[in-house]
């Protein structure tokens, strides 16, 4: 067989190996047979070949750089500061909005910029150069296929043939970005700046080499001579890494104009309303997506998750299953599948996927991860050692991790070892400062108690946040799974209460616990605990009767429950059902205590 | 004046801001904010009535003052600006322009409207309707060129300057209803853009530093050497100097006169308050520091706006208007009149007494011929004579010179010459040492550009030993071609312009005689007329051809002086429009040398900014292996920190061989854009604004040929 044919069978195959090695047979009988160096590139090209686009980080500020405009942007119009949420999603635990799939960019680490430089992984875009600087090595056996230094970029620059699949190879084998420049601009030249494909590159290797604003340039150049979904995501990246998100909302809006139900731009679209913490335009276009492609994991997890924070631990059940019927086996989707059915009070179920998910979790982080979330089965089921149990081995996996410390102290406080539970509120602080909980339960510590007893203290409220999944597809690039945090206030008197009312999200509500109401409170309080949604719904409902006196209206029962309901009729957009049974209050009520919410 | 303003709001933005990059803005659509480019290269902006939490996310706002935002340009910020652009929209945007790019920026947002390169530099921008007037325009001068883009960063207007623009404003200047662009520049002229066309220019005596459009189609403006002053169109309403120089100009009426006035913002923190008309003072105040911008703007939200003025060192002020209870300007009015009376009648009483003096010594003249000297008294038919002409002795004397003499014998005892732009300072004093005073004297000139020039002459006439002299004064005006002395024949060159006028040769006299020094007026005969001149200056020589026809031939190899040639005579003949054919090989030569090394330079700056960029790359994974090793090796770290420091030196020379490409750049675009600019001062009207457009198609094509063709023939 012809060597060349066998060559390019083997490239068509996907042997890339096989396929450079028939290419160096050839080059050595004929060591200027364009054809099969040109072959021989690409297949080294392919090997080494990652996809940039979906690997990029979000990019939120490398040290020694700052190319956003707004160093305090309004809230809402930077990645940095998304708008204040309205929902009941947690962050993560870095501050950022949880997302159903771990992407790069979904985790950053904590602290600041150089914070993370100075930890083991910098995230930063010079290390991903040596990275891509580093694969090539790997593949030189007898001295590298092409010395990069006595190339004649000018001569190859112009020949159309070549010139392309030798800027792939400088780019993403070499990790040569300066030569594999060199080469672009003076392709460029040669067209007469009229093919696009080469403006696309230079601006690739302009975000390498960190010059946004020129890489802008010739992006913008190249989508005006030609529409291409990779121009225009580019582009969207080029405008994160600038901090101007509504840019680059505008710019894919603009592409989904040209590509009307493009995959990639809406899956974007989504990414980026997700990262402003909109996740109402971000599920939208994530239905968009499944619409077009029903086997779009990343669409259906993300809509699980949003149904699962929505209350509706049913629908994301379904969604979660859907994944997992596409073939999908791995921790964290047991795991979320696990939190479902406790939510949706399967709980037959419930413990043999965490079982399961416990099982296939190999990386400690996952594993404690889990943990954490059967600590919170076991408190539904009001199981206090069982549940201290679980954070202990949730610790034991990481010990790096804040809201188990938290709950850990809240659960000890509960059994009357206060000392115990301050140490790790202190511990739990230290480890996360975005982490408010730990904060405030200390100061709750640190007053002194005015004639009260031990059981005055009283109880803190769960509020059971689960979090999301990640499916195994995007798993193997490090970082938590999101799972549940278990989030606990201990507060007694009415005393110091003005400054803990809920700010519009009831997720984060503390609850005042008056003495008038602690008995009534203790028994739903309970009920919450045995881990139903409608015991969720109770419990936001006992927060709205504690409250109500703040909110100025008489500490009733009934008018609790009606500021609860409209709750549940503002926040819950999915909701219609509930809405519809609380309907029949009075109009004016309503108006009443929408008012005192106003007011807060 | 006794009227008491005093501020009704001061703060403290606790950061340096650099003088005249000060503005305000409504970003949200309502509320004002000021803002201003600190002296640390960063935007800074002030929105005292900003609603949001402190505490979302990660942001956080300046620790000492929650109110001010920053933004970051990493560039030096050399304009600044706010205003309405995108259509639609009624936020306004923030335009800050820095040496190489201009940034227009959606504050609100957080997005950019467009950010986009200018290859000349950035250093002035304004914003406003232009020709038709419907959609807004961004003006932004460089250094040597005018752009205008619309809110998609579209260029839709260019022009050449000539010089660096120091300031640009579009107004209303000839009551059409539609603005106009009025551009200074560092070559001393302020100069209005009608469309693509000059519709008027005025010459300064130094750079003119800033303007300011005032209502009534006037403006207000700063020259560097501390002048302000006021046209109502041509005119000059009135113009006062100072010592210092007036960084910042806004109309405002502070005093509730229900017109407003010219508000002043002085480098040495002074602020002065002025009537539009006349200049006087009406109010003055001052800072601790200089002031850096006065805006205006409604900054305590009551509905009305206030003047607040910067100072460079952060502290704020904010003026309203206040209408004085303490003095009714009736009475203020009867008193100054009065004041100036009596004034004026000491004046005249003192003039009187000397005149009788003067008669009475006259009286005694024929028999005490002596006593005048000692009197300090000079005979009454004393008369000061003055000529000017140009020096044509060619060994040393290249000036225009000035003869003054005495028609009997007393003497010349000092000359001063008042006169602007030609000396350093305004006045020329000659006194000759005590052994040579005659009474004649003559005092050469050096006038450094073809303007029309008044001096004021003022002799000081006596005796050699008398105390007390006589002034006499007297005022002339150059032509503007002083500079040029008649020759008899002259090489032919081959550079030239040339170009067809339909009017009589007798009229091309009047406008010869008028414009230039000639020993006797030229006089027309016969059906041409050829003049050889030489200039003083730089002994170059200029021919001037007339022919019956109309046909008009100027030769030199000055293609500036072409121009201002050209330009002085359609004016005179009132030429609405000229045609003309150009040959300057010299300057075609500097211009194909100039556009070849533009492109090379260009080519050389981007790779230039990839080594930078590389280097950067480079030291920002040093730095973090040399913090590794702080950890994990300490030996291996200093091997780190000596080769950053070698990076670190590698690229301050690399930053410094882009800087001298910049530069180099710059330089060339200039000499490019100059060369333009004079070929379109060779034509007038619609046909330089036409060939203005060809050259800019011309440039961006990168097409030199055509571009030579254009400057030979107006058209491509």
């Amino acid at each position: 067989m012809d060597p060349l044919y066998l060559a390019l069978s083997l490239f068509r195959r996907r042997k890339f190996d096989k396929c450079a090695e028939v290419c160096s047979e050839i080059l050595e009988s004929q060591p200027l047979d364009q054809a099969a160096w040109c072959l021989k590139m690409r297949a080294l090209t392919q090997r080494v070949y990652v996809d940039d686009i979906e690997s990029e980080d979000l990019y939120e500020g490398d040290f020694l750089d700052d190319n956003a405009v707004a160093t305090a942007p309004r809230p809402g119009t930077s990645i940095k500061t998304a708008a204040p949420t309205t929902s009941v999603r947690p962050n993560t635990s870095t501050g950022r909005p949880i997302s159903g799939v771990a992407r790069p960019g979904t985790q950053l680490r904590p602290g600041s910029a150089l914070d993370r430089l100075k930890t083991a992984r910098p995230a930063s875009q010079s290390a991903r150069a040596i990275r891509l600087g580093t694969a090539a090595m790997y593949s030189q056996k007898e001295g590298p296929f092409i010395q990069v230094s006595r190339l004649n970029i000018a001569k190859y620059a112009k020949n159309s043939g070549l010139s392309k699949p030798l800027f792939e190879y400088l780019f993403y084998h070499e990790g040569d970005v300066r030569n594999a420049m060199e080469l672009a601009v003076q392709a460029t030249q040669f067209c007469r700046f009229e093919d696009w494909w080469w403006k696309v590159q230079l601006g690739k290797c302009y975000i390498a080499l960190n010059l946004i604003r020129d890489a802008e340039q010739q992006m913008r150049s190249a989508l005006k001579q030609h529409h291409h979904v990779e121009s225009f995501i580019r582009l969207t990246r080029i405008y994160l890494r600038l901090d101007q998100p509504l840019s680059a909302v505008e710019i894919c809006k603009a592409g989904l104009e040209i590509f009307p139900n493009d995959v990639s731009i809406m899956t974007e679209l989504a990414r980026l309303y997700e990262n402003l913490n909109e996740t109402a335009p971000s599920v939208k276009f994530y239905r968009s997506v499944v619409i077009e492609d029903a086997m779009n994991t990343e669409a259906i997890a993300c809509i699980g998750m949003y149904h699962f924070y929505n209350n509706q631990p049913e629908m994301a059940l379904r969604y979660y299953r859907r994944v997992l019927a596409m073939g999908a086996h791995s921790a964290e989707l047991y795991n979320n599948l696990g939190l479902c059915c406790l939510y949706s009070q399967q709980l037959d179920l419930t413990t043999s996927l965490f079982q399961r998910a416990l099982d296939l979790a190999i990386d400690p982080l996952i594993k404690a991860e889990v943990w954490y979330n059967l600590s919170h089965l076991a408190l539904s089921a009001g199981d206090l050692e069982l549940a201290v149990q679980c954070l202990n081995l949730c610790l034991s996996s990481d010990s790096t991790h804040a809201s188990a410390f938290n709950n850990l102290a809240v659960l000890h406080h509960k059994m009357g070892r206060i000392n115990l539970a301050k140490a790790y509120f202190t511990s739990a602080a230290a480890l996360d400062p975005n982490l408010y909980e730990p904060k405030t339960n200390l100061e709750f510590l640190q007053i002194p108690r005015r004639g009260g007893t031990a059981s005055a203290l009283g109880r803190g409220t769960t509020k059971l946040a689960a979090r999301s999944v990640r499916p195994a597809a995007l798993a193997a690039r490090g970082g938590a799974p999101r799972t549940g945090r278990f989030r606990a206030q201990n507060r007694t008197g009415r005393a110091h209460s003005s400054d803990v009312l809920p700010r519009s999200v009831p997720d984060r509500s503390r609850v005042e616990i008056g003495n008038l109401v602690e008995e009534h409170l203790c028994r739903l309080i309970e009920t919450a605990l045995s881990g139903s949604a409608k015991a969720r719904v109770w419990c936001l409902w006992v927060l709205c009767v504690v409250n109500s006196p703040e909110l100025g209206i008489a500490p009733e029962w009934g008018c609790g429950g009606t500021v609860f309901r409209i709750f549940l009729s503002a926040h819950g957009e999915d909701s219609f059902t509930e809405r519809a049974l609380i309907c029949p209050n009075s109009k004016e009520l309503c108006q009443r205590s929408e008012h005192c919410f106003n007011l807060h | 004046m006794d009227k008491q303003i005093r501020p009704v709001f001061t703060l403290e933005l606790n950061h340096k801001i650099v003088p005249g990059l000060v503005t305000i803005g409504k970003y949200d659509g309502t509320h004002p904010c000021l803002t201003a480019a600190t002296t640390a290269d960063k935007v800074l902006i002030h929105s005292p009535h900003r609603k949001n939490p402190n505490t979302v996310g990660r942001v956080v706002w300046s620790e000492s003052n929650r109110e001010i935002a920053t933004l970051n340009i990493n560039q030096t910020i050399t304009a600044l600006t706010a205003g309405v652009l995108v259509p639609e929209d009624d936020k306004d945007v923030l335009i800050v322009g820095s040496e190489t790019h201009i940034l227009v920026y959606h504050v609100h947002d957080n997005k950019d409207v467009f950010y986009k390169e200018c290859h000349d530099g950035v250093k002035a921008i304004t914003l406003g309707g232009f020709r038709d007037g419907k959609m807004p325009i961004v003006m932004v001068g460089g250094n040597s060129s005018v752009h205008g883009f619309d809110h998609q960063g579209n260029e839709v207007f260019w022009t050449a300057v000539g010089d660096v623009v120091t300031s640009l404003i579009l107004m209303d200047f000839d009551k059409d209803g539609s603005n106009e662009l009025v551009v200074s520049s560092e070559d001393f002229k302020i100069r209005v853009f009608k469309g693509d066309q000059i519709i008027n220019e005025q010459v300064e005596t130094e750079v003119v530093t800033g303007l300011a459009p005032l209502p009534e189609n006037r403006f207000a403006y700063s020259v560097s050497n501390g002048t302000v002053g006021v046209y109502d169109q041509d005119v000059r309403l009135w113009r006062v100097k100072s010592k210092h120089f007036a960084i910042s100009m806004q109309s405002y009426d502070l005093l509730g006169q229900g017109s407003t006035q010219l508000i002043t913002g002085w480098s040495n923190g002074k602020i002065d308050c002025r009537s539009i008309k006349t200049g006087e003072v009406l109010f003055k105040d001052t800072m601790n520091s200089g002031v850096a911008g006065v805006v205006e703007g409604d900054y305590r939200s009551v509905g009305k706006t206030d003047a607040i003025c910067a100072s460079s060192e952060g502290e704020v002020r904010g003026y309203t208007t206040t209408k004085s209870l303490s003095t009714p300007p009736g009475a203020g009015l009867e008193q100054d009149t009065v004041r100036e009376l009596l004034a004026r009648k000491q004046a005249l009483s003192l003039e009187l007494k000397h005149y009788e003096n003067n008669t009475k010594y006259n009286e005694n003249a024929y028999n005490q011929m002596d006593s005048y000297e000692s009197n300090g008294v000079i005979p009454a038919n004393t008369r000061l004579q003055i000529g000017i002409a140009t020096s044509d002795d060619k060994s040393k004397h290249n000036h225009v010179e000035v003869y003054v003499s005495t028609n009997n014998t007393t003497i010349i005892k000092a000359v001063l010459i008042f006169a602007e732009g030609i000396f350093k300072g305004e006045t020329h004093v000659v006194h000759p040492p005590q052994n040579k005073l005659s009474s004649d004297i003559l005092i050469p000139l050096y006038i450094p550009r073809d303007t029309p020039v008044d001096i004021h002459i003022k002799a000081l006439v006596g005796y050699p030993n008398s105390v007390q002299f006589h002034v006499f004064e007297i005022t002339r005006q150059l032509p503007r071609f002083s500079m040029y002395a008649l020759l008899t024949a002259s090489p032919p060159y081959d550079s030239f312009v040339e170009f067809k006028i339909n009017d009589r040769l007798q009229r091309i006299c009047m406008w010869l005689n008028q414009n230039f020094l000639f020993p006797n007026d030229i006089e027309a005969d016969g059906t041409s007329l050829k003049l050889h001149l030489k200039c003083l200056r730089d002994a170059s020589v200029l021919t001037l051809s007339f022919d019956a026809s109309g046909k008009t031939l100027f030769f030199t190899e000055n293609m500036a002086l072409a121009a201002d040639l050209v330009q002085s005579l359609a004016t005179f003949l009132k030429i609405e429009s000229l045609e003309s054919k150009v040959s300057f090989p010299k300057q075609e030569d500097t211009l194909k040398i100039c556009m070849e090394k533009l492109g090379e330079i260009q080519d050389a700056r981007l790779r230039l900014g990839t080594d930078v960029a590389d280097r950067i790359g480079l030291i920002r994974g040093l730095v973090i292996r040399a913090e590794d090793c702080r950890i994990n090796d300490i030996d291996e770290m200093a091997k780190y920190y000596v080769e950053l420091d070698r990076v670190n030196k590698e690229l301050i020379s690399s930053y410094n061989i882009r800087l001298q490409n910049y530069n180099e750049g710059l330089e060339t675009m200039k000499n490019i854009n100059s060369i333009i600019q004079r070929a379109s001062r060779l034509r007038v009207g619609p046909n330089s604004s036409t060939m203005i457009n060809h050259c800019r198609a011309a440039i961006k094509n990168n097409n030199i040929e055509g571009l030579l063709k254009i400057i030979r023939t107006g058209e491509l």
